[in-house]
């Protein structure tokens, strides 16, 4: 029986439709969702890998341990024991990859709270997505399901950093706004010319941060002098560049309807977009585009949890001894070498992941995953529905905690989507705060590079799935 | 009959339609792409010559041009002499793409997929509409262009906003 199914792609935060047709349950076929609001039926290279992912014949099926294969109830018992209330309290650090829906990451939360009993517990992103997630919410800014329809109609798009490479699909609609009777105007700002400045009307080619800070320090200005235009305001700001074309996008996005996409792993830039779309007059939409699982509904769960970072440096220090990553492939991370040492002094570590790693080889307990596309809850603030079934014994990472709460003893709610993150109002001590965290010890440096959770061989149509050693029988 | 356009001023280069095609032909891709030095890469696509150059070199007759004007590569014929490679002006065939050594990968304008009433997969994928599927005159001004088919390859399969 042949069926076809409808899901949204997570390879980028475009939030595209896509649909996968089975049959017997086996993924045979995809296919481009016409009328969807953000990719009008399309998909970039990414997206078309997506088929290559569900059918990846090296998937983790089975959970296992050194010795050898076990059953979910044994894993789940052989991990419960470890976390017994007042054996490891305040010990036991837990990672979920970004991608998780916003269910799978309160279960998690939950257990790490009523529990575990510990503060270590973070959700990763992308090598800098985290961060910029972080300071989006300092701001009250809610990144969103990008709508093609309004930057289609937008007289101004203002393009920070590299979009069409990050997600070829958002190219589509800007330049169908760029080309729309002649009249509109694509801007990019971006420190070097890249693939979307390549498509600019404006390219304003110098530091992404000192651009965005000059256009914020004239939004403060103005809050502070109602009568002085924000040109002018600009234009008096502190380290105004000679090139009049900054005053001039200032102007164009306070009057023309407009839009803001932010492509950049800089969370400094990213916060600064976020401040200038909520300030500027004319902006109609504003959206952060990130390697992967857009956090619009993640920010609210993401908001009192530790970073990735801070969990890594517990280990580091010793002060976590049991560590649960779930997702995450932290051999991908910066520092590995080092990373690998420290995890290598752990008590215990599961690891949770579809795919083998460097990381999955040190584990003690080896629990088979699935991918975002395999399993149902919130995402991108929608709820979605599970594409292909999971192969073999795989479960989603809310599934999982369920499981090992439940095998604890503990009673606990069943966990409910998230609030609806805030969006506040600008004001000067969020631009002072934000300014002196960037001046002060520098919680972003500037990251030019993008990153793709499978390897950066899609452009180019090289990337290939490499059988490791390990892997169950499939 | 119609044919794949490409029109420049949307074609970001990013290759999604060789993906796609791979995806379609089960690991084959008969989409090529090119590296122009500044302009970026573009998909080079098959014209489905009138007369074919690639078909004409074929010593083995793999090479047909159906009534329907699409030139297919018929998979038990070929042997991979490459001669059709070498053959044809624009580029537009390698071989070696996934169907072994004694194969060549040929577009046929996903005929498959046409039956079911859908488009390219190429062209359904491309994010940006670069890439079409339209009817295009073959009104070709000299015998020479026509052998070619050139007049297709020239203005009407590269295409610029008016």
């Amino acid at each position: 029986m042949r069926e076809s199914r409808s899901g949204m792609c997570l390879m980028c935060s475009m939030g595209c439709d896509f649909a996968i047709e089975t049959r017997a349950g086996e993924p045979v076929g995809l296919e481009y969702v016409a009328g969807s609001s953000g990719a009008r039926g399309k998909l970039c290279s990414k997206g078309n890998y997506l088929f290559d992912l569900v059918q990846c014949p090296f998937r983790i099926i089975e959970p296992r341990t050194a010795d050898g294969p076990l059953s979910w109830r044994d894993a789940i018992g052989f991990m419960a024991r470890r976390f017994e209330p007042g054996l490891h309290d305040g010990s036991v650090g837990l990672i979920v990859e970004g991608d998780a829906s916003v269910e799978d990451i309160l279960a998690c939360r939950l257990f790490a709270d009523k529990c575990a009993g510990t503060p270590w517990f973070a959700v990763r992103f992308a090598t800098g997505d985290d961060q910029v997630v972080k300071v989006l919410h300092d701001v009250g800014a809610q990144p969103g399901r990008v709508d093609a329809g309004v930057i289609e109609s937008a007289a101004v798009v203002l393009a920070i950093g590299d979009p069409f490479e990050l997600s070829p699909v958002i190219a589509g609609p800007v330049l169908r706004a760029k080309y729309a009777a002649r009249r509109n105007v694509v801007i990019t700002v971006s420190p070097e010319p890249n693939r979307t400045s390549a498509f600019s009307s404006k390219h304003l080619c110098i530091s992404e941060r000192a651009v965005c800070a000059d256009v914020l320090r004239a939004i403060v200005e103005r809050a502070d002098a109602k009568d002085v235009t924000w040109a002018e305001a600009v234009r008096r700001s502190r380290k105004m560049p000679d090139d009049p074309a900054v005053g001039q996008v200032a102007e164009l996005l306070a009057t023309r309807p407009s839009v803001i996409i932010t492509a950049t792993q800089d969370p400094v830039t990213a916060g600064l977009a976020a401040l200038i779309s909520q300030a500027a007059g004319g902006v109609r939409g504003a959206w952060w585009l990130m390697s992967y699982g857009n956090a619009g509904d993640i920010l609210a769960v993401e908001d009192e949890s530790a970073q990735v970072a801070e969990v890594i440096g517990a280990v580091a220090s010793g002060r976590v001894k049991s560590l649960v990553v779930l997702g995450s492939d932290l051999s991908r991370n910066n520092g590995w070498e080092e990373l690998r040492g420290h995890l290598e002094k752990l008590d215990f570590l599961a690891v949770g992941s579809p795919f083998e790693s460097e990381l999955t080889e040190l584990a003690d307990v080896v629990l088979p995953t699935a991918l975002w596309c395999e399993t149902e809850g919130t995402l991108n603030g929608a709820l979605r529905e599970a594409v292909v079934p999971p192969p073999g014994g795989a479960l989603s990472y809310g599934d999982i905690v369920r499981r090992l709460i439940s095998n604890m003893g503990v009673r606990i709610e069943s966990p409910q989507p998230a609030a609806k993150p805030v969006r506040g109002p600008v004001t000067a001590e969020q631009v002072e705060e934000l300014l002196a965290r960037a001046d002060a010890d520098g919680i972003s440096p500037l990251i030019r590079s993008t990153t793709t959770r499978y390897g950066d061989g899609f452009l180019t149509g090289m990337s290939r799935f490499v059988r490791s050693q390990g892997v169950a029988a499939g | 009959m119609k044919k794949l356009v490409v029109q420049l001023d949307l074609c970001i280069g990013c290759q999604a339609h060789t993906v796609a095609c791979q995806r379609v032909n089960h690991g084959a891709i008969t989409l090529q792409s090119t590296m122009i030095e500044t302009a970026g890469t573009l998909p080079v696509v098959c014209r489905h010559c009138l007369q074919p150059a690639c078909a004409a070199a074929c010593p083995n007759e793999a090479m047909v041009r159906g009534e329907d004007g699409i030139v297919r590569r018929n998979p038990y014929r070929c042997t991979g002499c490459t001669s059709c490679v070498l053959a044809c002006p624009f580029g537009t065939l390698s071989a070696g793409h996934g169907l072994g050594l004694f194969a060549s990968a040929k577009c046929n304008l996903c005929i498959e997929r046409q039956e079911e009433g859908r488009e390219p997969a190429c062209v359904a994928t491309c994010p940006t509409g670069a890439l079409r599927f339209e009817e295009i005159v073959e009104d070709y001004p000299s015998e020479r262009e026509m052998v070619l088919g050139s007049h297709a390859a020239g203005y009407r399969t590269y295409i610029r906003r008016p």
